[in-house]
């Protein structure tokens, strides 16, 4: 009668969308970045519309969990809710993302040259800074939603925001690093994404460390969290895995030149940067340890 | 050949019908009809609570209780909020069977043909004819908790000539002997919770535990002002919980209540010297021989007159009565009963126990003290202008005491405490659940006269009963002794056997022990009739199976019985009587009472003088007597037929507390309630001052047993079953003395006791609460149930984990189930609660899953109670994790 | 006006009655328990015993549930009942994760009892008032008081372990015996304000 369990209300679906809305806001974000630098054109032209895409994708198996049927559609009709609900902001910030990120990318997609505006000039890339700024809002939330459940300490945790942000960049990165695979991109580019990769990496590595010490030390349910979130899967796997052998790597590939070199170290961390993410997400949710309804 | 072991259910076996049972639509000419129907709860052996059942378009929606009845004014257990599921229950049978396959066992496919009610019956009758020209004893009536609600059933098998009317639910729980001696009331005595403030509790619940309305009102308001409760148990239960839990070794209680009695007798405790002088036969003076010294010239019993220094009849008049003392009178050498008895408990001293029982002596001692000094002897109390002894403390025992070799001692020992302090019959103290009215007479010797299973049953050879009357004269109901007597008839001298077994409410094969032998037993007999709700285990074994209604589909009328967990508050100040009114049958089923009289007629015994309806007429509930039911001779006319409505209202209308309002009316009301004094709630009311003698020396019991000894000889048999005669006649002597029950000196790699204890889900099985989904979703995942439980200490010694599956195994047969550490466990203990588990290929999954705790016990008679026959309910046991399982 | 109820932990003997009748009162299928008797054994040997800590819907004043709902169907009355609008609940369960008394539980599927291939009459009918794909909880019988009866799980409860009235009339038996015994919360410390009083816990 001692076993822990984490909550199973949420599960794999909303990890994923946790996962797929940080990737794609933070693919959106670097490649506006890129693009508004003047760096590595094509691999921004592209990321701009991954990201969109990436987050659609995850509203969609967001929403297939959390509605049933058409049940789902209620989110928009309600924006009285805005006032107090994560989730409705969430879903207005996500829906604000995902218009204003297409708008801006598609117009450089053959098939989408009809659109009345440019990606670079204008009404574009107002919407351009539009999404951009809302892709900052979209890896953050979800902490909040899970940040404002007092009872699952694990979650009511101000560092949990901060975490989902830089998780979420963080794979934006990768995502980049791996798409360079099949564009052309210069060794200068891929340092650019290397150093970006590897101050990430270690700015999320210190916060996960802050995060598990202050679950740590709310109360006996939130020992109870912090025991699933440093088991094996988690320590391996998201820490050394995840973080610590990227930095690693991403260091190494800012001591070469070679191309092919860099690239591949590059896309060789951005697999672990993701597959850690995942997991990261993965062990956040399912380690929301409710209190117990008696008082310990 | 089943085995009685618990067994999962398992992929490979077919889905019983009913698994995708298509339920017909709802009666389209009932919708939108909305009633509400007066109901009585079936859902434990009780069947106290008084219902509404409200129905929708032609469906019962809920159940809930009826606020203005008593016991349980609007409150329900978790059974009977279920209730509705044992209606709506798709494994019911739905129409007469008759098997094909001749193979008969618990796995084995009848091979049912669906008949029609006709052609079922004609079978039954045609057979029941050939037995009754045979000879009528060869029909065996098993009967039990699962159908309380048959008038006929008795009278139809006394019509038809068959003494065997055999309970199949007793032997787990014989606790009637010493209440019908010493209270002359029936089943049995419990504390009275509107004044007791020092309870003393062994082997038992007071109605928490398994959740009966009625009593767990009149505890919760009992501890509520403050009542003292000590619960001496192996397992902490409900009850104990809520007071001080003083655990105990499983099987040694009474170990502890000798040395109870034994400080209150020889460590200077005070103790009621009027009650025991002037109304117990403690002062008797008792000869050599054992038996009352009597006046040669009256014959009476005698006692000493202190003042006058000589003896006298009881009944003379008396300056000062010895209560103490030797006296030699007409010779003979006498002593008084309570010398005697105080002679022999001073062995038994709280040290002693302590080794037997694990309850350390100054525990004994201070709670022999407390008990003592709760019951504030000497004083009164006033009720209703009426003055009582007020005696408010109570020790109370139940099956956990008295299902071991030597259990009836053990019971009689905690009512020589309860006379000690005199509170018999009293205000607070210990009091029957019998009925409420004159029942305390004096026989010729000025001791109450006994009632019930307390008066011994004649002997007869060759015997005539199947279940054993004969050798055990005041046993409780024995199916264990039949069910040996049915395998070995010419062990118990039988010259008959039994050609007809004729199942109702009845499931001797999962309510007992070693169900391998009930099988075999049925196997054996020739023809098997189940009066059936479900595919059980007696029903798959029948050759013709009658379905009857389920508990809400069967209309009756009921008086108010008193409970038996405790008694006294809401129950004070009036006679209740009920109306069940039916919920329309679903399925081609009868009321048990319509086939009855179907089968009374076809075999021509139900008219006439000695037919069913003559019996009906001149007979008497045993519980409550005249404060139940009594139509007189010649109520019914007994050359008709008459319907159920007709029998109910004159039921009612001749109810000897009634004021001759019948059917129409309690339709109307839903039950009658009338009022009465809350003094006559004591019968010591009726029999007050020294008008009679409770037996403190229990000399009648030594009586039984010198003259079923004597009559043994006299036909030149021995005791059957028994191995060592004297291990029977040591249990017939006057003076309750520690007798080693049947597991004291088992081999010690049988470490553990296993106890088992009635959950509030799964209390008794009538009302199939086991195959009930809704209380199965809370058995499954209540803590405290449905696993094997170990004292977190004793798994840690044997290597053992919260989750093992464990098989469990006592000398008499083995389980299996998922281990449970608690706290809450004597170390020497095993816990297994419910009835779970066993089981036929045809019932309910639900059923076949849980550890089926009763396959530990045995039915060998040399481990019985000599007295009531009851069985070991703790035999020793040995655990171990099953090989490759968690 | 806000209801409330105090429920006396000494009396409760942990039967379960209210989960049952609570049942066939909302007709909810396997696995959706809106009331339950949670049970905790305490000590111990020998000084152990068990305890019971029946709960439900806390009908709080402050509910952490209403304010993640993000589609409003979660509202508070003005007697203080926390409902759910099942026309407007999605059931994205945020809800039940917000809900620290563990009290609120999404209806994903409809079940029946005695399984998939047979659904008795009674389900057939309740089953028929529920509403898939939302989140379900205690009502306090909301339905019920109208008539003025009690909550199921009041008028079942054989230990009379449970009261229930309205917390803002001082004379009212629900006020009076918390006013009396000193009633606690449960999870006080999180704000919530619960309508539900424990006695004697």
């Amino acid at each position: 009668m001692t076993e822990i369990k984490g909550q199973k209300h949420w599960g794999w679906m909303v990890v994923l969308d946790l996962f797929l809305a940080g990737l794609g806001a933070g693919t959106f974000l670097f490649s506006f970045v890129l693009d508004r630098l003047g760096e590595c054109p094509e691999l921004a032209r592209i990321g701009t519309l991954i990201g969109p895409v990436v987050v659609l994708l995850g509203s969609v198996l967001l929403l297939l969990d959390l509605g049933e049927g058409g049940h789902v559609l209620r989110l928009w009709f309600h924006p009285a809710a805005l006032r107090t609900s994560w989730i409705t902001r969430g879903a207005w910030l996500q829906t604000g993302f995902i218009i204003f990120g297409f708008a801006h990318a598609l117009p450089r997609f053959a098939g989408f040259a009809w659109l009345p505006w440019d990606a670079s000039g204008g009404l574009g890339l107002a919407f351009g800074w539009a999404a951009a700024v809302l892709a900052l809002t979209v890896p953050v939330y979800p902490g909040m939603v899970l940040g404002v459940i007092r009872s699952i300490p694990a979650w009511n945790n101000a560092a949990l925001p901060v975490l989902f942000l830089f998780a979420g960049l963080n794979t934006g990165i990768a995502v980049l690093q791996l798409v360079a695979l099949g564009v052309t991109v210069d060794v200068a580019g891929l340092h650019l994404l290397a150093i970006a990769g590897l101050v990430l990496s270690v700015l999320l590595l210190l916060t996960l460390a802050a995060y598990v010490e202050i679950v740590r030390h709310t109360g006996t349910t939130g020992r109870a969290s912090a025991r699933l979130l440093t088991s094996g899967v988690f320590v391996w796997g998201v820490a050394v895995a995840g973080l610590v052998l990227p930095i690693v790597l991403l260091a190494v590939s800012l001591a070469s030149t070679g191309l092919a070199q860099v690239r591949v170290l590059g896309a060789v961390s951005a697999v672990l940067v993701l597959a850690g993410g995942l997991l990261l997400r993965h062990a956040v949710v399912t380690s929301g340890v409710r209190m117990t309804v008696r008082s310990d | 050949m089943a085995k009685a072991k618990t067994r999962k259910h398992d992929q490979a076996d077919p889905m019983p019908p009913g698994a995708d049972y298509q339920w017909p639509a709802a009666d389209p000419a009932q919708r939108g009809r909305t009633r509400t129907l007066f109901g009585i709860c079936g859902q434990c052996m009780q069947g106290d609570c008084a219902t509404l059942i409200h129905m929708q378009d032609g469906v019962v929606t809920r159940v809930e209780g009826n606020p203005a009845a008593s016991p349980n004014y609007g409150s329900l257990c978790p059974r009977g909020a279920s209730q509705l599921m044992n209606l709506y229950n798709p494994y019911r049978v739905k129409t007469p069977l008759v098997r094909t396959n001749p193979e008969k066992g618990l796995d084995v496919d009848p091979g049912w043909k669906e008949v029609s009610w006709d052609e079922a019956m004609a079978l039954v009758i045609e057979k029941l004819n050939q037995v009754r020209t045979k000879d009528p004893r060869g029909l065996l009536v098993m009967e039990g908790f699962g159908n309380r609600d048959s008038l006929l059933r008795d009278h139809f098998a006394h019509a038809f000539g068959t003494p065997n009317v055999v309970g199949s639910h007793a032997p787990l729980c014989s606790i009637h002997y010493a209440s019908n001696l010493v209270h002359a009331g029936c089943p049995e005595q419990v504390a009275e919770m509107d004044y007791c403030e020092y309870l003393l509790t062994f082997g038992r619940s007071l109605g928490p535990n398994f959740a009966t309305t009625g009593a767990i009102r009149r505890f919760t308001k009992a501890m509520d002002r403050g009542m003292k409760l000590v619960v001496i148990d192996p397992r902490c239960s409900v009850e104990a919980s809520k007071g001080e839990w003083i655990p105990i070794r499983p099987g040694s209680d009474y170990a502890c209540l000798l040395a109870m009695a034994g400080t209150m007798l020889n460590e200077g405790l005070p103790f009621d010297e009027w009650f025991m002088k002037h109304r117990t036969n403690a002062p008797y003076l008792i000869n050599p021989a054992g038996d009352y010294h009597r006046d040669p010239l009256t014959g009476k019993p005698m006692m000493w007159d202190a003042a006058a220094g000589c003896a006298r009849a009881f009944d003379a008049e008396f300056a000062d009565i010895a209560l103490t003392g030797a006296y030699t009178v007409d010779g003979v050498a006498c002593r008084t009963g309570f010398d005697l008895i105080r002679e022999e408990f001073r062995q038994y001293t709280p040290e002693w126990a302590e080794g037997i029982c694990t309850v350390p002596a100054a525990t004994i001692r201070r709670i022999a003290g407390e008990f003592v000094k709760h019951a504030k002897i000497g004083s009164t109390i006033q009720i209703d202008g009426f003055t009582f002894p007020f005696r408010p403390a109570s020790v109370n025992t139940h099956r956990g005491i008295t299902n071991h070799r030597g259990g009836t001692y053990a019971e009689l020992t905690a009512k020589l405490m309860n006379m000690l302090v005199g509170n018999i019959e009293v205000p607070g103290g210990c009091v029957g659940d019998s009925m409420r009215g004159p029942l305390l007479e004096p026989d010729d010797d000025g001791v109450l006269r006994p009632q019930f299973r307390a008066q011994a049953f004649p002997f007869k050879f060759p015997p005539d009963t199947i279940d054993g009357n004969e050798f055990y004269p005041h046993k409780n109901a024995t199916p264990h002794l039949a069910v040996q007597a049915m395998l070995d008839p010419a062990r118990y001298h039988l010259d008959y056997s039994i050609e007809v077994w004729l199942n109702l409410g009845a499931n001797a094969i999962r309510k007992n022990a070693q169900p391998e032998k009930y099988v075999e037993a049925m196997r054996n007999v020739p023809f098997v009739v189940s009066v059936a709700y479900h595919m059980d285990e007696p029903t798959i074994m029948a050759d013709v199976v009658l379905p009857e209604h389920a508990n809400m589909e069967r209309d009756i009328v009921s008086v108010l019985v008193p409970p038996h967990q405790t008694t006294g508050g809401e129950l004070y100040g009036a006679d209740t009587v009920r109306v069940r009114q039916a919920v329309p049958a679903l399925f081609n089923t009868r009321h048990c009472d319509d086939i009855l009289t179907d089968i009374a007629e076809g075999t021509g015994v139900l008219y006439g003088p000695g037919g069913v309806y003559d019996r009906l007429n001149r007979s008497m509930n045993d519980l409550v007597l005249t404060d139940g039911f009594y139509l007189g001779e010649g109520t019914l006319d007994v050359d008709r037929r008459h319907t159920r409505e007709e029998i109910q209202d004159q039921l009612l209308k001749t109810w000897p507390r009634g004021d001759g309002k019948g059917l129409a009316e309690i339709n109307q009301e839903g039950f009658f309630r009338q009022p009465r004094s809350r003094k006559e709630f004591f019968t010591y009311y009726f029999s007050p001052g020294d008008g009679v003698r409770h037996p403190f020396y229990f000399e009648r019991l030594k009586k039984t047993g010198d003259s079923l000894r004597a009559q043994l000889r006299e036909v030149g048999i021995a005791y059957p079953g028994i191995a060592d005669e004297e291990t029977v006649w040591e249990q017939y002597r006057p003076i309750p003395h520690w007798i080693e029950n049947s597991e004291i000196q088992a081999p010690p790699e049988y470490d553990l006791w296993v106890v088992n204890w009635k959950s509030p889900y799964h209390p008794h099985d009538s009302g199939n609460p086991e195959g009930n989904p809704w209380l199965a979703e809370l058995y499954a995942q209540d803590p405290f149930d449905f696993a094997v439980f170990m004292n977190a200490a004793t798994a840690a010694k044997k290597g053992l984990k919260d989750g093992d599956r464990v098989t469990v195994e006592s000398r008499y047969g083995r389980t299996s189930g998922a281990l449970r550490v608690t706290e809450l466990l004597h170390p020497d203990a095993l816990g297994i609660p419910g009835n779970y588990g066993l089981g036929t290929l045809q019932s309910n999954p639900l059923i076949r899953q849980g550890t089926f705790y009763n396959s530990l016990l045995s039915i060998d008679d040399n481990t019985l109670d000599a007295i009531s026959a009851g069985q070991e309910i703790s035999p020793r046991v040995r655990v171990y994790r099953q090989e490759g399982a968690r | 006006m806000r209801y409330g109820m105090a429920i006396d932990l000494k009396k409760c003997v942990g039967c379960n009655a209210c989960t049952v009748a609570c049942r066939m009162e909302n007709g909810t299928p396997p696995g959706i328990l809106l009331c339950q008797v949670e049970k905790y054994e305490v000590g111990t040997y020998p000084a152990a015993r068990m305890d019971f800590l029946p709960r439900a819907c806390m009908h709080c004043a402050e509910p952490p549930c209403l304010e993640v709902c993000p589609t409003g169907a979660t509202y508070q009355r003005e007697d203080g009942l926390v409902l759910v609008d099942p026309r407007k609940c999605m059931g994205c369960r945020y809800c039940v994760l917000a809900c620290p008394y563990e009290a609120r539980h999404p209806l994903r599927r409809i079940e029946n009892y005695y399984g998939p291939g047979t659904v008795t009459p009674w389900e057939e009918k309740k089953h028929k008032t529920l509403t898939k794909g939302t989140v379900q909880k205690c009502t306090f019988c909301a339905h019920r008081l109208g008539d003025g009866r009690q909550p199921a799980c009041v008028e079942v409860c054989p230990a009379n372990a449970r009261c229930f009235g309205d917390l803002d009339d001082p004379e009212s038996d629900v006020s009076r015996v918390v006013a009396r015994q000193g009633g606690s919360v449960l999870k006080a410390e999180l704000g919530t304000c619960p309508s539900v009083y424990y006695l004697n816990s």
